[in-house]
């Protein structure tokens, strides 16, 4: 242990003292183990550079896997806010900055605002209220005249069913020599009236 | 699967609205009228069962009251389909024709012509119905030389 203490140059031994053969065997010891370990350094230090460089571009990625250019887009974007910081953009610049980084929910409101336009306007209300004027353009030379509006009731014009209403009309009526004819009207209980027209023919017979 | 789910149920929600409104247009343009041959006849207090209520009560009430007995002899209907549809209609004393006219004021536009059982025309008229009302001709005496019973026909049209 002295021995290698004085090797060392930690410690120092007499020249009595020292055994000359065994500071050569430690000397050559230490030379093999010096080359071996520098061999085996030589061997991985490849692997460990390219370990090295993978985990700086996944810090720089923010985690993203890292393309081919992405060196040259990196360089790009950094000469880009250089010169954007030596030079002051307008306005217009920066609206187009702002317009790119929010174009998502720019578009998303601007749709949903001419959905919810659209929807106002097919709903909204047409009649105009009766009484308020109204402005009539009348053919020919120009002339605004404002005139009251009335209600106005749309009644359709039914070819099939119908709703209830009245008793029935008698638009004409045409009865043979020697009958007389006549319209009565029967009311009814609940207001409603019944038309009968009403034969009677002198020959007493049908 | 989902996106498809949902256009299959677009699809049937467009399908049913169609043939709602294509039933419903149908629908509108059917039009059948029912024609009642009535016999008003004096004696014992009747009223026959198929007579509807409403032309029950009717049938209670002047002119009619002079009659107590009222049976229903024929019953008919027969549709219109549209303006210009005529039907010929045979009663058991006479007969009827009718021809349907466009609709105005909200009510079936006829012409009513009857003829008596001799064939001979007795009455044409152009009424205007309204929908689920009837429309009465009476008078005519079923026997000669008696007042005692008479014919009644209730018109309604739907």
């Amino acid at each position: 242990m002295d021995l290698m203490l004085h090797f060392d140059g930690e410690d120092r031994l007499d020249d009595a003292a020292v055994d000359a053969d065994k500071l050569a065997g430690l000397a050559e010891v230490r030379e093999g183990v010096r080359t071996y370990v520098e061999l085996k350094s030589d061997e991985l230090e490849p692997k460990f550079a390219s370990m090295w460089q993978r985990i700086e571009r996944r810090i720089e990625s923010n985690g993203h896997a890292p393309t081919a250019d992405d060196a040259t887009s990196t360089s790009a974007q950094v000469a880009r806010a250089v010169s954007a910081e030596a030079q002051p953009a307008g306005w217009f610049d920066r609206f187009k900055t702002w317009f790119g980084d929010h174009r998502g929910y720019v578009l998303t409101s601007a749709v949903t605002a001419a959905a919810v336009a659209l929807i106002m306007l097919a709903v909204r209300p047409t009649e105009v209220k009766p009484g308020e004027p109204k402005i009539v353009r009348v053919p020919g030379p120009t002339k605004i005249v404002k005139v009251p509006v009335q209600k106005i009731v749309r009644v359709p014009m039914h070819q099939g069913t119908l709703p209830a209403a009245g008793p029935a009309e008698v638009d004409s009526l045409d009865v043979s020599e020697g009958t007389s004819g006549a319209v009565l009207r029967i009311p009814g209980d609940e207001g409603e009236t019944t038309t009968v027209i009403w034969l009677s023919p002198e020959e007493d017979e049908l | 699967m989902i996106r498809f789910a949902t256009r299959l149920g677009l699809v049937a929600i467009v399908c049913v609205a169609l043939l709602g409104a294509t039933s419903t247009v149908a629908r509108a343009k059917q039009a059948s009228c029912a024609v009642l041959e009535i016999h008003a006849s004096k004696g014992k207090r009747h009223m026959a069962k198929n007579i509807p209520v409403r032309l029950a009560r009717k049938l209670r009430r002047a002119p009619f009251t002079a009659w107590q007995s009222f049976t229903v002899v024929r019953a008919v209907s027969r549709p219109f389909a549209k303006p210009g549809a005529a039907q010929s209609i045979a009663l058991e004393r006479g007969s009827l024709a009718l021809r349907r006219f466009p609709n105005a004021n909200n009510q079936y536009k006829l012409q009513f012509v009857l003829k008596n059982r001799k064939g001979k025309r007795v009455l044409k008229t152009r009424v205007g119905v309204s929908p689920k009302r009837f429309f009465l001709v009476a008078g005519l005496p079923l026997r000669r030389g008696s007042r005692d019973a008479i014919q009644v026909i209730a018109l309604s049209c739907q």
